[in-house]
């Protein structure tokens, strides 16, 4: 009988509509406990079980998109809940009735090609995009798609450094390509890999179907072939016609030694949008403005050219302030911004020739549009990181001088650390500091050690010339060891008694707190819920030694790691 | 015979009732497609009265802020109202479960119930946080509330702690500024101001007049001038200033410097890296080399993996004088397998006579 239950328990669990089913199945196995027939309601409930499961239950790994519904995570408790019956809509593409056609709008990615950090739960990212264009494509609703650009983060802050921002970029570009993106502005943001760079990116990387677009730049020499001051895109019955703006201010900042190849031919805004616009109007049915700037520019702009039915600005904010896209101009122009770091996405249903032409739908990038997506798995979790691997960007990652402890000090890791301090040593190692480096070795995707926006947390010293480097090379600093925090210690263990290097190792909770040193890794991204009070016990290891031992006055040789 | 017939009968009733099972309880594909039903009774009706939006305004680094909404059911059946979705970090406190479990307050006809929602300011910069509360007012079925503002650093640097410097040459001088402005306290110190490179990067630091810390808003502060001297070695660089100041809650700060030493020619992408060619189809790159300087410069291909095809060619167009760009093509229907050997470029330049690039290509069965 156990088994009987467990059959329908485990192919419906988790919701209460399944629990209910379960017992009137157990009410059911009561009532045939007291009669004759008992084994053969067995073999009768099993065969009915497989019969149900047989015709009900999907594969896991069968190739559709997941459900997508209000983009909401959760959900109330049993009270006022029913099941949806199966083929009925909920969220956004109810919310969207039957469009002629969809503007997807995106941008200002900054870098996130997965959900931000890599705590769970966190919103966004290319995998779950691509889930939604499946969606779109299952509808039959055609679509235009464009990116406001702003696709990575400048590599001066970027915590994988120049070489890992820039391969992140060029896999940004491979992505929209996949997704079939008909235009994306060029963002002055964008351009910090390096002008020539950035480029030559595009060019190699864009594909037919996908153009950069800016009114008030001239295409340079050599890329015409993927710029464009505005373009015109047919989806379905419908035509959209695409410029963006750039700042011009922001591109003349770039202190970038091919940035001529951008300024030279840089217009103001002003100069260009009415003779865009007024070339636009005639042969397209929607008129769609990107702005790459503040967004009280693309404010300015879209009320000085009200002409432009939608107009995508930057955010103030990483998350959409609302969810109720701002219509401005008298209810003709949709004044659209979807936030940072690619969490969310605008879908814009269009409806040419009816009294409500537009009707924008904000989507959250949640747990809802967890499909296969096994294309763009390949290319940003197995392609992305393959190239990481080959290119060598931890083991090759700029490294510097150590700055702020004794000069000349280099890292000597935890087990060195161990000869004098044991008890405390001890202790670090039941903590999950300890075992930083091994879960990067677990987690489900590839070659994580490979890369430096990963292994900068889970190893010890990495920005630093002597930190670490490579597991062929550095085994003995992976891991969050002690000098993560204290600082590099070979000063130190040659002369453990020398009061200005143990000076310069000495940090108290209260330091570190103060000093919010934790935060390098424990930040708004990979660690949401950090506070030092509620952390900082776990690892606390004050006083767990005593140095009465006459050897450890001795010193070590720093070589001899 | 008979008991065949009965195990058949008894099979074919069980998939009867399975049958009935899915046309009575339709399957239900996804956990996430529920949602709130019509209720049996009288409906509830929420009524908020004040904006869904709340401004915090400016907090310092560690505040925590709350505020409370009023829900109040007009209606004429209990409201219920449970958590649906928070962004990372603000709290409902009334309606915090364990993991896993969810909790709901039921508001009775004519009755309110304040909701608190929590934020702490744990990284400067400006915020904006919601929790997206469920109701089973059926015109209501979910309100966002957010909370916004800005989390003041008490120590600020402007305008950031990366400072980029343009390209330039190993016997050029490069300088940049940064201002370190406090905005708590009138009489901050810097204790100490290092560098990565004490040689060849140098910091020095000028208290700010009273007009430019009128200008900034600031208590107290400095601007900080950023020289890379002369010397500094080809290639990317990645260094740092390091500050101690005497201030209770920012004893330290540290200044991020990037920027790239270049020599008199450059390739960008300065290295092919094609990590999965499809066979059947090949694939090209192209990389732009550019010339600095007026020497007129030639190149030639010393050197490169035999079954790869690399073309040099001068760049075309008004401002295309010393540009050119290298084609790298993978030829379709390779063998399976890496190509690493690099290109090996001749110049006739006096001081860059070769250029090797880095090749990493690996050619799969991917269609």
């Amino acid at each position: 009988m156990d088994g009987t239950i467990g059959l329908f328990g485990t192919e419906g669990g988790g919701y209460n509509s399944a629990f209910d089913r379960i017992a009137r199945k157990e009410e059911g196995v009561e009532l045939m406990a007291r009669t004759d027939l008992r084994p053969w309601a067995a073999v009768a409930l099993s065969a009915a079980a497989l019969v149900y499961v047989g015709c009900t239950s999907s594969s896991p790994t069968e190739s559709k998109p997941s459900v997508p519904s209000s983009g909401k995570a959760g959900g109330p408790p049993a009270r006022g809940k029913q099941p949806v019956p199966a083929g009925e809509e909920t969220g956004f593409l109810a919310s969207l009735g039957k469009p002629a056609a969809v503007l997807v709008v995106t941008g200002e990615m900054n870098g996130y090609t997965e959900p931000c950090g890599c705590t769970e739960g966190q919103i966004g990212g290319l995998l779950r995009r691509f889930d939604f264009f499946e969606w779109l494509g299952k509808k039959g609703w055609p679509s235009v798609r464009v990116d406001l650009g702003g696709l990575t983060k400048s590599p001066a802050s970027a915590r994988g450094g120049f070489e890992q921002a820039k391969l992140k970029f060029d896999y940004s570009i491979k992505a929209l390509k996949l997704l079939k993106y008909d235009a994306i502005a060029l963002a002055a943001e964008d351009m910090k890999v390096g002008v020539g760079e950035a480029l030559a990116l595009y060019l190699n990387s864009l594909g037919e179907r996908t153009k950069l677009v800016a009114a008030n730049i001239e295409p340079p020499s050599g890329f015409e072939s993927i710029f464009q001051k505005s373009r015109i895109v047919e989806a379905g019955p419908v035509k959209v016609g695409i410029t963006a703006i750039v700042d011009p201010d922001a591109l003349e900042k770039l202190s970038d030694p091919d940035k001529d190849l951008l300024v030279a031919g840089l217009k103001r805004p002003g100069d260009v949008l009415p003779r865009v616009l007024a070339e636009l109007e005639p042969k397209s049915d929607y008129q769609v403005l990107m702005v790459q700037g503040p967004p009280r520019m693309a404010r300015t702009l879209a009320e000085s050219y009200p002409g432009f039915d939608v107009v995508v600005s930057t955010s103030e904010y990483v998350d959409v302030l609302t969810h109720d896209p701002e219509m401005i101009n008298g209810g003709r122009t949709l004044f659209l911004q979807v936030g940072q770091k690619g969490k969310y996405l605008g879908a814009i249903g269009l409806y040419p020739g009816e009294s409500e032409r537009i009707r924008p739908a904000i989507v959250t990038l949640n747990t809802q549009f967890d499909g296969p997506a096994a294309p763009m798995r390949q290319l940003i979790r197995d392609d992305y990181r393959e190239a990481l691997r080959q290119m060598g960007v931890v083991a090759d990652y700029v490294r510097h001088d150590y700055v702020g402890g004794v000069p000349g000090a280099t890292f000597v890791g935890a087990e060195t650390c161990k000869s004098c301090h044991p008890n405390t040593f001890m202790k670090w190692s039941t903590t999950k500091h300890a075992r930083a480096f091994e879960s990067l070795l677990h987690d489900k995707k590839p070659n994580v050690i490979y890369d430096a926006e990963c292994i900068t947390c889970h190893t010890t010293g990495f920005e630093y010339t002597s930190g670490y480097r490579s597991p062929e090379t550095t085994a003995y600093l992976q891991g969050n060891q002690c000098e993560n925090c204290h600082g590099p210690g070979s000063k130190h263990i040659a002369e453990p008694d020398r009061a200005e290097y143990r000076t310069a190792m000495a940090l108290t909770p209260e330091k570190a707190d103060r000093g919010q040193l934790c935060q390098h890794c424990h930040d708004g991204d990979n660690s949401p819920k950090f506070e030092f009070g509620g952390y900082y016990p776990q690892i606390a290891h004050k006083g767990l030694d005593k140095y009465d031992d006459p050897k450890v006055h001795r010193g070590l040789n720093p070589s001899a790691k | 015979m008979k008991t065949w017939i009965v195990l058949i009968a008894v099979v074919l009733a069980g998939a009867g009732v399975a049958f009935f099972h899915e046309v009575l309880w339709p399957n239900v594909p996804e956990p996430e497609m529920v949602f709130p039903s019509k209720p049996a009774g009288p409906p509830p009706k929420l009524e908020m009265v004040e904006a869904k939006s709340y401004q915090f305004g400016t907090i310092p680094v560690g505040g925590k802020r709350t505020h409370a909404w009023s829900f109040r059911n007009i209606g004429e059946g209990p409201l219920d109202i449970w958590l649906e979705d928070t962004t990372c970090s603000c709290t409902v406190a009334s309606l915090k479960a364990a993991k896993g479990q969810e909790k709901t307050i039921t508001i009775a006809p004519g009755q309110s119930s304040p909701l608190e929602v929590s934020w702490e300011g744990r990284h400067a910069g400006r915020f904006h946080q919601a929790a997206t509360i469920g109701t089973n007012d059926p015109d209501n079925p979910s309100v966002v509330l957010t909370l916004i503002g800005t989390v003041l650093d008490p120590l600020e640097i402007r305008p950031s702690d990366s400072v980029s410097f343009p390209d330039g040459t190993p016997d050029q001088s490069r300088s940049a500024s940064v201002r370190i402005l406090s905005n708590d306290r009138p009489d901050v110190k810097l204790l100490r101001v290092s560098t990565s490179k004490p040689g060849l990067i140098v910091a020095e630091a000028k208290p700010m007049s009273p007009e430019e810390l009128a200008n900034e808003k600031g208590k107290s502060g400095y601007d900080l001038s950023i020289e890379v001297r002369p010397g500094m070695p080809p290639g990317r660089f990645l260094e740092e200033v390091s500050i101690e100041t005497d201030h209770p809650t920012r004893p330290a700060l540290k200044i991020h410097l990037s920027g790239n030493t270049v020599g008199p020619i450059t390739l960008t992408p300065a290295r092919v890296v094609m990590p999965s060619v499809p066979r059947a189809t090949g694939a090209s790159v192209s990389l732009s080399v550019v010339v600095r300087g007026e020497q007129p410069v030639r190149f030639e291909i010393a050197s490169k993996p035999e079954i790869l095809k690399v073309e040099i060619t001068p760049e075309t167009g008004p401002d295309a004088s010393g540009r050119f760009r290298m084609t790298v093509t993978v030829p379709p229907g390779l063998p399976v397998g890496a190509i690493d050997r690099p290109i090996l470029l001749k110049t006739n330049h006096p001081r860059l006579p070769e250029i090797r690039v880095p090749v990493s290509i690996y050619v799969s069965n991917r269609s």
